[in-house]
């Protein structure tokens, strides 16, 4: 037990070691593109590094759980848009002609819960799969993101739902609030909260204290009475959450629901929860990484865009920055331990 | 178990539909598809699913896909995945469109593309088997690189790799994957049959295919029995890339250009091929031919579903089919623990 409880340490110090060195990484790229793109550092801009991916920090949360773990989650975009498409659906009125202005008419609240609960159906058949059958993640993950997006595509036709909403549906995604001079979006508001609740599950809950033996050792944690295949379950539950608000609050913002959001954000959200320093393997991690590293992905997206660079280049780099986090993560971790 | 089997001799139905499912799904995919597209139309004649037409048509879709699913069950028989193939498939394509838009000829151009899918292949291969990361996640990271350098390549306001004022590709661009070269099936066909043949052979028969097996079942005790690992699973991820390549040449001459985005979704059917075929996902064992069969069977759906159902319905299906898929593997090989 005491050998145990050391292990432990020695990984959580490990997460704190590579969340400082990330954050490192994050100042250096910060101060090399104030100095290589022009207006890089005005406080316009600065602002909008800050706030414009939140989505990305909501789905790194999750995503951060799950890697932790050892598995991964590719049903995110997919989710995401069910989710906006499914809002969009509830929220249209009944009376309209053509079959893609009519809805089931409720008002956005409800209709948010009842998109949300479907969402957690896609989660439960992930759960259900990856803890009873015991199926790779990535798989099933991949064919149930095919059926959620699928699903979008079938109550979308392929298209998007975007007639016969009221005004009070763009509220929450519209919605800015006032801080002195500043005004920041009321979905950035949501994330920081979410941010906030997930980093206090995550470091003084028993459940999040379950994630990191689950994901340091799945045997270790099983034979000592925890029920691991159960905690996976109720972590990709989770996620489906996650991702579904934020599809939820991207079609409030855009007010529609597009069925081709989110196609790629599982990748992107992968790519953040490992610039912030989650491991590849599982063990360690944490959702203040997810958040340095969403800031890293934006500067670099930024810059790059700043920089005139072709759009073409943002796969490019998306891989090769990622890549770069999963070396310079192994090589510091190494060196430490040498 | 086996000796007596051998000894009794009898037929063991349960076995029997044990190994060979995946030919009767093939089958009853087959008839209801005719069954649903008879409305309307006579049997074998025009517009039916058993048409000759659509046959060749059905035949001349598919070929890019049992290429690589046969690559894709050979790396998950030894217990990796590469989810870059359908980036890599892209890139290939491209670079052959690039060449013989130069004016080369269709030799060179297939010789280009397969040594940009070495490669791929030997990049995969370094970076799971040298840096020590996880394949999924490495070859997702590739996978976006080569997406990516796929679409730097062709220029600014081109979709793809196709015909402009002063460039043309060839007339007989298209010949490759829609031409008639023998029954009436193109020729990328029969070198789709060949590749069957040799990746099944070199599976069955040879070394590399036993160590893969053996890598997969253990990796710890193939390395203890002397097997060098990281040389194996690096030539399988080489195989990989090449067959890739053949698949983006067969791929850019059916759709008559270089499209750095096509193989787009590809992981996810070859994915499902290989589960239909019965491969298990912890690697040990696994058949080819059968994934072959499986692939078919995808195509098969997705494009057979599309005479009955508008194609919006087509992502859903896919989803559905790689669900049934996963429990259909994980039946099949539980059974194979029990029996």
């Amino acid at each position: 037990m005491g050998k145990q409880k050391k292990k432990l340490l020695v990984a959580l110090s490990d997460e704190l070691f590579i969340i400082l060195f990330m954050t490192g990484v994050l100042l250096v790229l910060f101060g090399i593109a104030c100095i290589a793109v022009p207006n890089f550092a005005c406080k316009s801009n600065i602002l909008a590094l800050l706030t414009n991916n939140w989505y990305l920090v909501l789905l790194g949360i999750g995503t951060t759980f799950i890697v932790k773990t050892g598995n991964m989650d590719m049903s995110l975009g997919g989710i995401v848009a069910m989710a906006g498409v499914l809002v969009a659906f509830f929220c249209q009125g009944t009376d309209a002609t053509r079959t893609l202005d009519i809805g089931l008419g409720l008002s956005f609240f409800p209709a948010a819960l009842l998109a949300i609960l479907c969402c957690m159906v896609i989660g439960l058949i992930n759960a259900f799969f990856i803890a009873r059958l015991k199926v790779a993640s990535l798989i099933i993950t991949l064919g149930t993101g095919f059926l959620a997006r699928g699903i979008a595509q079938i109550i979308a036709r392929g298209a998007q739902r975007s007639t016969n909403l009221d005004d009070s549906f763009g509220l929450v995604g519209k919605m800015y609030v006032q801080f002195g001079n500043t005004s920041i979006k009321l979905s950035v508001i949501i994330m920081l909260v979410i941010l906030i609740i997930f980093y206090i599950i995550e470091k003084k809950t028993v459940f999040g204290r379950t994630t990191y033996y689950v994901g340091a050792n799945a045997k270790a944690a099983k034979l000592s009475g925890i029920k691991a295949d159960r905690h996976l379950g109720t972590l990709f539950l989770i996620n489906s959450v996650l991702a579904a608000i934020v599809g939820i609050v991207l079609a409030s913002e855009f007010l529609a629901g597009y069925s081709t959001r989110g196609k790629g954000f599982e990748f992107d959200a992968l790519c953040v929860t490992l610039l912030g320093g989650t491991s590849v393997a599982g063990g360690f991690g944490s959702v203040l990484g997810a958040f340095i590293g969403t800031m890293t992905f934006s500067i670099v997206t930024n810059a790059a865009g700043g920089m005139l660079l072709s759009p073409d280049w943002t796969f490019i780099l998306k891989g090769v920055v990622t890549f770069l986090a999963i070396v310079a993560q192994r090589y510091a971790l190494d060196k430490r331990k040498a | 178990m086996k000796k007596e089997s051998l000894l009794s001799r009898k037929f063991d139905f349960k076995k029997f539909i044990q190994k060979n499912y995946i030919y009767l799904f093939f089958f009853l995919v087959i008839i209801v598809f005719s069954f649903i597209s008879a409305r309307g139309t006579t049997w074998f004649g025009r517009g039916h699913f058993l048409s000759s037409y659509n046959l060749v048509s059905l035949i001349r879709v598919c070929s890019p896909t049992i290429i690589l699913a046969c690559g894709f069950t050979f790396i998950m028989i030894a217990g990796y995945m590469d989810l870059s193939v359908g980036s890599a498939m892209g890139l290939c394509g491209v670079i052959y469109a690039l060449i013989v838009r130069a004016g080369y000829p269709f030799i060179v151009g297939m010789l280009g593309a397969v040594g940009v899918g070495i490669l791929c292949g030997l990049i995969n291969g370094v970076i799971v088997t040298r840096l020590r990361i996880t394949p999924v996640i490495a070859t997702l990271v590739t996978m976006m690189a080569y997406r990516g350098v796929a679409l730097l390549i062709v220029p600014d306001k081109f979709s793809g790799i196709k015909s402009t004022d002063i460039l043309s590709l060839p007339t007989w661009f298209g010949d490759y994957s829609r031409g008639k070269f023998l029954l009436g099936l193109p020729p990328a066909f029969y070198v789709a049959v060949v590749i069957i043949v040799i990746i099944v052979v070199l599976q069955r028969k040879t070394v590399i295919g036993k160590y893969s097996a053996a890598i997969g079942g253990n990796s710890v005790s193939a390395q203890l029995a002397g097997i060098s690992v990281a040389k194996y699973v690096s030539i399988l991820f080489v195989i990989t890339g090449i067959l890739a390549a053949f698949a983006g040449v067969t791929q850019a001459s059916y759709s008559g250009m270089g499209d750095p985005l096509s193989g787009y979704g590809m992981e996810t059917d070859c994915i499902i091929a290989v589960l239909l075929g019965g491969t298990a996902f912890t690697g040990g064992e696994g058949s080819t031919f059968k994934s072959v069969i499986g692939a078919m069977i995808i195509i098969c759906i997705t494009t057979g579903i599309l005479t009955v159902v508008d194609a919006y319905y087509q992502d859903f299906l896919k989803g559905a089919v790689l669900i049934l898929a996963v429990t259909m593997n994980k039946l099949i090989n539980s059974k194979e623990c029990l029996a």
